[in-house]
């Protein structure tokens, strides 16, 4: 027989955990040193490999998540029209046909915190709880 | 007295946990500059070879493959297990402008057999054997394989240089740019093992030549093209068996007010080795909107042969998916002819699933209706399981 206790803890678990999922807020960053104007539209169109450099004409070094992270799929669902698991299919195919003009750069969150803080010309997303006081990054937009 | 007691107790209870959290908040920033280290390192290290042009990095090997249970109608065949594809991508970044790519494909899971000498005839540089030839025609031995399933194919192997956003270069073997499935064609990530009945039929399955491609922004409408110069159909990779090149056409376009729609045009002229001219035209268009994806291709191509009349081949397909969690779902009409002229329909009605189990694995189950107008053909079903990886990127 379960206790009122463990019987309250279930639900309760469960309704955290759905509202962190509803909750998650996803940071786009770039490079400190970026000043380019960037649209939300023009994240998407990089993303979806039609944008490929910058206005100064430096390819664009593109760095994505895992399609099991979270902040992937609220990403793709929001920028790129589709679920984290089309999106990826869909970079994969582009490799597989030899038509992707410039593969992203799979990574976790934290090293796509790094990479973007390191590269002048990076973009990334991560979570935003990942952001904490990471110096060399500057963020674009927040997602949700 | 207990008081203290319960304080000292409390406090020898919390101790480890907040050594260990100590701990923990080193380690992690230990950890960070470690990351941020390695990530300099690498990132440096990446540079140092892009600004050299270093040809020593790593080549990427990649591939897919894909087996299949299927079960035909048809008289006389049997329920078969069918070790389809095992292909073997090698790539590499030469610089930051050059890439090389190549497909090896492995169909049937090829098994050759013993060498035999043979002795032919050497036809000699005018092609024309035997009495009419030129006096350099003379036997010679070669060696043949007397047995030989499956076939190891080179199904692209080509050279990139990306020069703007909107001109690459390309030139080797590649896939026919034409429509939508010519190129994205790979089982892990098509719906079906069986494709439309026009593919690579009425545009070929790849060009040996030299290609433009690149997109164009013009106010938030996204237009790609590829246009080529090739040695056309039915030619080996070494000559060309006719002076006329072939060439090609794909324009695409990608529509801003709904998002993931693209359509698009392709066009092609080429003189076979038969002496017919083939112009092809095709439109192809993909929707995707929320879980519901449409794709579309028509293609018709005209003959005129060296002798007789004009016929014109053509083919269309209208297939609808619905994607849900990891599934999918969806049907397919398809309608090919050879010739319209003749009674040479061929029209197939597909119902198809599939699961992914990551979004590089999946399984299909597909089922084709077929019916063919040439009554020298019966009309049959095919079923096919099957399971499909794509292995590295």
């Amino acid at each position: 027989m379960p206790s009122l206790h463990n019987k309250l803890l279930f639900p309760l678990l469960l309704l955290l955990s759905l509202s962190a999922q509803a909750e998650t807020r996803v940071a786009i960053i770039v490079n400190s040193s970026n000043t380019q104007d960037i649209t939300l539209q023009d994240v998407g169109n990089i993303y979806k490999d039609r944008i490929i450099t910058w206005d100064n004409n430096e390819k664009i070094d593109v760095y994505n998540l895992p399609s099991a992270v979270q902040a992937r799929e609220v990403f793709s669902r929001t920028l790129l029209g589709m679920g984290a698991r089309s999106a990826a299919a869909e970079e994969s195919n582009r490799r597989i046909t030899n038509t992707s003009r410039n593969p992203q750069l799979l990574k976790r969150e934290r090293l796509v915190l790094l990479s973007v803080a390191s590269n002048k010309n990076a973009i990334g997303y991560i979570n935003a709880s990942h952001l904490g006081q990471k110096k060399g990054i500057k963020v674009l937009f927040f997602i949700e | 007295m207990k008081r203290a007691i319960a304080s000292l107790f409390l406090a020898l209870s919390i101790w480890p946990c907040l050594a260990q959290s100590a701990t923990m908040a080193e380690l992690e920033a230990r950890l960070q500059t470690m990351e941020e280290e390695l990530n300099f390192i690498k990132e440096n290290d990446e540079q140092a070879h892009e600004a050299i042009g270093d040809i020593k990095q790593n080549m990427t090997v990649a591939g897919y493959s894909d087996a299949s249970y299927i079960i035909d109608s048809r008289d006389n065949t049997r329920p078969t297990f069918h070790l389809h594809h095992l292909s073997l991508f090698f790539k590499q970044k030469l610089n930051k402008n050059w890439r090389f790519f190549s497909e090896i494909e492995f169909e049937d899971a090829p098994k050759f057999g013993d060498i035999d000498t043979i002795t032919v005839l050497d036809c000699g540089p005018d092609g024309i054997c035997g009495g009419g030839g030129s006096a350099d025609d003379s036997a010679k031995t070669i060696n043949t394989l007397n047995e030989a399933e499956g076939k190891i194919f080179t199904e692209a192997f080509n050279l990139d240089y990306t020069w703007r956003p909107y001109a690459s270069f390309r030139v080797g073997r590649f896939f026919t740019p034409a429509g939508i499935w010519s190129i994205d064609h790979y089982p892990p990530f098509v719906s079906t093992q069986e494709r439309p009945r026009h593919i690579r039929k009425i545009f070929p399955q790849t060009t040996d030549g030299a290609m433009v491609y690149g997109i164009i922004e013009i106010s938030n409408h996204f237009v790609s093209y590829d246009a080529y110069i090739s040695n056309g159909e039915g030619n080996s990779a070494h000559e060309d068996q006719n002076t006329h090149k072939a060439f090609g056409l794909r324009l695409g376009i990608d529509l801003p007010y709904l998002d993931n729609t693209n359509i698009g045009t392709t066009l092609y002229n080429d003189l076979l080795n038969d002496g017919s001219d083939k112009t092809a035209f095709g439109l192809h268009a993909k929707l995707l909107y929320n879980n519901y994806e449409i794709q579309t291709e028509y293609a018709d191509a005209l003959l005129n042969p060296a002798s007789g009349s004009n016929y014109h081949m053509q083919g269309y397909y209208l297939q609808g998916q619905y994607h849900f969690s990891h599934w999918n779902l969806g049907l397919r009409y398809d309608y090919y002819t050879q010739d319209t002229s003749q009674a040479s329909d061929e029209i197939t009605n597909t119902l198809f699933t599939s699961y992914h189990i990551t979004e590089n694995l999946n399984v299909k189950l597909e089922h084709h209706i077929v019916e063919l107008e040439d009554p020298a053909h019966q009309d049959y079903q095919k079923t096919i399981i099957s399971i499909n990886a794509n292995l590295g990127n």
